[in-house]
């Protein structure tokens, strides 16, 4: 069979093989907004058009106003090998401000990780959160560093953000962007970090006194370096 | 030229809006919302003070408004809301939504 040669079949041979050349990555977007009682059990799913997956089963209760805890255990694969456990967490989001009272809504993110395959390496994470809200739109703001607590090991540098419009609560489309920068003493050009931008649906839908939230993404690579693509859905039960 | 941290600073702590907040009280109280209408006027920042009189918890909730706050009996909180465009943004109470019910009406 012949293989396609015109222009529009060309592009549209390399779009596809852009999509299934490996995984991009893409996590979670926090919001710097804590609600006080609120408990919730999340679920986390990212899985690569390479076949790698990653999953998070999580705890979550906010105590105060400006703290919320978070116990998360990982499950992923790489492609080709089995599912295992790959790491137990604790998250922090602790809300620096009052939400509404400023232009950003403020936090920050602290989290400890202890790997469970390998090296066994503990690895801390921490975060500014960011969070402007209108009437109609929200726009989240994520900068992270995270760092095996290992010798000679360094910090690597993300960035994640948000825009969504508030059409309705069962209902927010948006856009999401994610980078992988490289580590604090070694940011990478453009070429080697991984940028990857994609339509992202938030919502929630009422359950009595109970709140089913979800997060839906698809992000694509923007940079040679970049894999491909991932798409990732996050599902939150919430109750007090 | 402004220096990149003073601008960096400014941004981050930036004020919603430059006219001085107006303050409304709402209780919570037999699992009602009294006043069951709030006024304000446009484009100005408004600091909603609501008191729980009730025994039980609940939570104020506006989808409008992009607000849930937990509001524990006998206790009292602060919601930081707009500036906002006039119109009517519905209030309720999660745990009594029949009952408490109120509109902050934007002028």
């Amino acid at each position: 069979m012949d293989r396609p040669t015109s222009p529009a079949h060309r592009a549209l041979a390399a779009w596809v093989g852009w999509l299934l050349v490996g995984p991009a990555f893409a996590d979670v977007i926090y919001s710097p907004t804590v609600e006080e009682g609120e408990k919730a059990i999340e679920w986390r799913s990212t899985v690569h058009r390479d076949g790698g997956e990653e999953h998070k089963l999580e705890l979550e209760i906010s105590p105060t106003s400006w703290w919320r805890a978070e116990w998360l255990a990982t499950v992923d694969r790489d492609p080709g090998a089995p599912r295992q456990i790959g790491e137990v967490s604790f998250e922090n989001v602790f809300s620096l401000n009052p939400q509404g009272r400023d232009f950003w809504d403020l936090g920050v993110l602290a989290e400890l990780s202890k790997g469970l395959r390998g090296e066994h390496a503990w690895a801390a994470e921490l975060g500014l959160l960011a969070e402007h809200a209108t009437a109609r739109t929200v726009t989240t703001v994520n900068v992270a560093a995270e760092r095996e607590l290992l010798p000679g090991s360094s910090a690597e540098l993300t960035v994640s953000t948000r825009f969504r419009w508030r059409l309705g609560p069962r209902f927010e489309p948006g856009v999401e962007y994610h980078a992988e920068l490289g580590t604090i003493d070694h940011v990478g050009s453009l070429r080697t970090q991984r940028h990857s931008l994609g339509p992202a649906l938030v919502g929630r839908v009422r359950l009595g006194h109970e709140t089913l939230r979800y997060e839906a993404a698809w992000v694509f690579g923007l940079t040679t370096g970049s894999p491909a693509s991932s798409a990732r859905l996050q599902l939150e039960w919430e109750f007090h | 030229m402004p220096n990149p941290s003073t601008t960096l600073a400014l941004l981050l702590t930036a004020s919603a809006a430059t006219a001085a907040p107006v303050t409304l009280e709402l209780t919570i109280q037999n699992h009602r919302l009294e006043p069951s209408i709030l006024v304000a006027p446009a484009a100005t920042p408004i600091e909603l003070h609501v008191k729980n009189l009730d025994e039980t918890a609940e939570e104020i909730e506006s989808y409008a408004l992009n607000r849930e706050k937990l509001v524990k009996p006998g206790k009292r909180v602060v919601i930081y809301l707009g500036p906002l465009e006039p119109g009517h943004y519905d209030l309720y109470g999660e745990d009594h939504p029949q009952t408490a019910q109120a509109v902050l009406e934007i002028r």
